[in-house]
C-alpha cells in the first residue's frame, strides 16, 4: 500500500491521504476565517483603511467599497471552506475558495504573510485533484462516483508543495545573521523568560544559537525524512514538537504552526489514513484509478518551477536583501529579521508650499508600521500623496521621504535618499537606485 | 513657506514652555521617575548604540532636544520666521529623539508593536 519515491506518478495508491488533507485543510480554513472575523480583522484591515497597498502588477485588484460585499466575500470563503471539508460541491467549493482567498490577499500587501501565500497555493492544487471521491457529501448524494484508489501523483503534489516550503525556509536561514549572530532569536527569546521550564534558559546566548542552528537544520532536512518511508513517523513527531514550540514562543505567527502540522500529515503512509477513516471506508471499495493526466504533470512542473524562480529572484538584485527587500516576499523567509522604522513624508510644490504628512491621516497604524521599512510601499504611498496634494491645489508637487530603519538591532540609519523626489521614480523590476546602502 | 500659526499655543504664547514640559515628562517616563524605567531595562539587556549604552544616548538626546528648544530666542511663532536656524535645530533634535525611541529603543526591546493584533511571520 505504501508509496516509495521510486514509484512513478501513475502508480496507484489509496485516496485516503488526500481525504485527510481535504477535510483537515477545509476545517482549518473554516476555523481560521472564523477567528479572523471574530478578532475584528475584516473591519480593521479591509474596511477601516482609506488607502490600500496593492501588489505590483495587481493594481487593478480593488477592495470593494461596499462593506456588505466585503463581508459577503468572507461568508463565501466560510461556505467554500466548509464545502471543501465536507466534500460538498467540492469542485465549485475549492475553486471559489481559491479565487476568493487569493482575491482578499491581493487587497493589501501590508497584510502579506507567507502562510497566506501557502494557503493560496494549496487551494489552487486542491482545485485540480479528486479529493472528494471518498468520505464526502458529493459521494453520499451520488453527485460523483466513489473511488478508493488514485494515482500517487495527486498525493505527491501536496508533498512536494510542503517540502518546498520547508526547504526554502531552511536555506533562507543560511545567512550570517541567523547562524553566526543568532539574530533575531537572540533578541526575541529573552522576551519569554516567564515561560514555565524553558523560560529561565531563554536569556542564555547559547540557547539562541542552538535554536537558530536547529531551526535551520530542521527546515532544510525535514522534507527528506518525511519523504523516506522508514523515517516518516519520527520525522512527523519532530514536526509536531517543532511547530508547537514555535507556537508557544512566537504566538504572533498565528495559524502558521497549526497549518503546517495538519498539512504535514500528507506524508504519513496510507495505512495511517486508512485506519483514521476506517468507519467510512467499508462502503466504498471501488477500484477505478484515474491516471495522472499529462497536462497536470506539465502544470505541476511549471507551478513548482515558478515558486523556485520567485524564491531565488533576490539574486538579481544588489545590496543587502533584508535592507532593500527586493525579492523578499513569496520566498518563504519567515522570522528572519528584526526590523523597525519610522518614515516621515514631506510634500513641496513649485510656489513654496510645503507640508509634513501625518501618516495616520491616511494609514492605519499597522499599514504605517509595515510601510516604514519596506521601500516599495514607501514609493506607493508617496505617489498617492502626490495625487492627494495635486487635488489640494499643489502645483507639480514633489514628495520626499525620510525613513529611519533599524535592522537586526543595529543603530537606525536612513533607508532611502531623503533628497530624491519619489514622484520621479516608478515601481518596476529594476533595482531601486534611490535606496541608500546598508552599513552593517 | 513658513507657517508660524501652526505652533501649539499660538495665542496663549506658551509654545516653548509646553514643548519643554512635554519633553521633560517624557524623559521622566523613560527613566521611570525614581524607580525602574525603560533606561534600566535597556541597560539590563546591554542595548548599545554605536559603542555607548543606548540608554545614555537617549538620555543625552532628551537633553539635546530640551536645550535646543530653550535656545530658541523669543517666542516660537516669531522664531519660526526670524530665527529659523534655532527653531529648525529644535525640530531636528526632537525628530532624532523620536527615531531613538520609536526605532532604536523598540527594536532593542524586541517588542512587536502590533497595533492591529494581526498575525505576523
Amino acid at each position: 500500500m505504501s508509496a516509495p519515491l521510486t514509484q512513478t506518478s501513475n502508480s496507484n495508491t489509496s485516496i485516503f491521504p488526500l481525504v485527510t488533507f481535504r477535510v483537515a485543510f477545509g476545517l482549518m480554513m473554516f476555523l481560521a476565517l472564523l477567528r479572523f472575523w471574530w478578532k475584528g480583522w475584516i473591519h480593521e484591515l479591509y474596511i477601516k483603511p482609506s488607502f490600500f497597498f496593492s501588489f505590483y502588477g495587481f493594481e487593478w485588484v480593488k477592495v470593494p467599497t461596499s462593506e456588505i460585499l466585503i463581508y459577503g466575500i468572507f461568508i463565501l470563503l466560510l461556505l467554500s471552506a466548509a464545502g471543501i471539508a465536507l466534500g460538498f460541491l467540492y469542485r465549485i467549493s475549492s475553486l471559489v475558495f481559491f479565487l476568493c482567498f487569493t482575491y482578499v490577499e491581493l487587497w493589501d500587501k501590508s497584510n502579506y504573510l507567507n502562510h497566506y501565500y501557502f494557503v493560496s497555493l494549496v487551494a489552487l492544487l486542491l482545485c485540480l485533484v479528486p479529493a472528494h471521491r471518498l468520505v464526502s457529501l458529493d459521494v453520499y448524494f451520488n453527485f460523483t462516483k466513489p473511488m478508493s484508489n488514485l494515482s500517487v501523483g495527486y498525493i505527491r503534489l501536496f508533498q512536494v508543495q510542503m517540502a518546498l516550503v520547508y526547504f526554502f525556509a531552511g536555506i533562507a536561514k543560511i545567512n550570517s545573521f541567523w547562524l553566526f549572530e543568532a539574530m533575531p532569536l537572540r533578541m526575541w527569546l529573552p522576551l519569554h523568560q516567564d515561560l514555565p521550564l524553558l523560560g529561565p534558559f531563554l536569556q542564555e546566548e547559547w540557547l539562541a544559537f542552538a535554536f537558530s542552528w536547529i531551526g535551520m537544520l530542521f527546515d532544510t532536512l525535514i522534507p527528506f525524512f518525511l519523504f523516506y518511508r522508514k523515517t516518516v513517523y519520527p520525522a512527523y513527531l519532530v514536526v509536531l514538537i517543532f511547530h508547537i514550540l514555535t507556537a508557544v514562543l512566537f504566538p504572533v505567527i498565528g495559524m502558521f504552526p497549526f497549518i503546517m502540522m495538519v498539512c504535514a500529515t500528507v506524508f504519513l503512509p496510507p495505512s495511517f489514513h486508512q485506519s483514521l477513516w476506517k468507519r467510512f471506508s467499508n462502503a466504498h471499495q471501488v477500484n477505478i484509478t484515474p491516471k495522472f493526466p499529462a497536462v497536470l504533470r506539465l502544470f505541476a512542473g511549471f507551478f513548482f518551477f515558478l515558486q523556485v524562480l520567485l524564491a531565488f529572484r533576490y539574486l538579481a538584485y544588489p545590496g543587502e536583501l533584508f535592507w532593500t527587500e527586493q525579492g523578499y516576499r513569496f520566498s518563504w523567509r519567515v522570522m528572519l529579521m528584526e526590523k523597525a522604522g519610522t518614515c516621515t513624508f514631506l510634500v513641496k510644490d513649485q510656489s513654496g508650499k510645503m507640508d509634513e504628512i501625518n501618516n495616520r491621516r491616511y494609514l492605519t497604524m499597522q499599514q504605517e508600521k509595515m510601510m516604514a521599512t519596506q521601500p516599495d510601499m514607501i514609493l506607493q504611498f508617496a505617489h498617492y500623496l502626490g495625487q492627494e496634494y495635486r487635488r489640494l491645489g499643489y502645483q507639480q508637487p514633489q514628495v520626499f521621504a525620510e525613513s529611519w530603519v533599524s535592522l537586526q538591532g543595529r543603530p537606525s540609519q536612513l533607508l532611502l535618499d531623503p533628497s530624491v523626489d519619489l514622484l520621479t521614480r516608478k515601481e518596476n523590476f529594476h533595482p531601486k537606485d534611490w535606496l541608500l546602502p546598508w552599513k552593517p | 513657506m513658513r507657517y508660524p500659526g501652526k505652533v501649539e499655543s499660538f495665542y496663549g504664547g506658551h509654545s516653548k514652555a509646553l514643548i519643554v514640559a512635554n519633553l521633560k515628562a517624557l524623559k521622566r517616563l523613560f527613566q521611570g521617575g525614581n524607580g525602574i524605567g525603560f533606561d534600566d531595562y535597556l541597560n539590563d539587556i546591554n542595548a548599545e548604540f554605536n559603542g555607548t549604552p543606548l540608554a545614555n544616548e537617549i538620555n543625552d538626546q532628551f537633553d539635546r532636544a530640551i536645550n535646543a528648544v530653550n535656545a530658541i530666542p523669543g517666542d516660537l511663532p516669531q522664531a519660526v520666521t526670524t530665527n529659523f536656524t534655532e527653531a529648525d535645530n529644535a525640530f531636528l533634535q526632537c525628530k532624532i529623539l523620536v527615531v531613538r525611541l520609536k526605532v532604536d529603543m523598540s527594536s532593542q526591546l524586541g517588542v512587536s508593536i502590533n497595533y492591529a493584533d494581526n498575525d505576523g511571520d
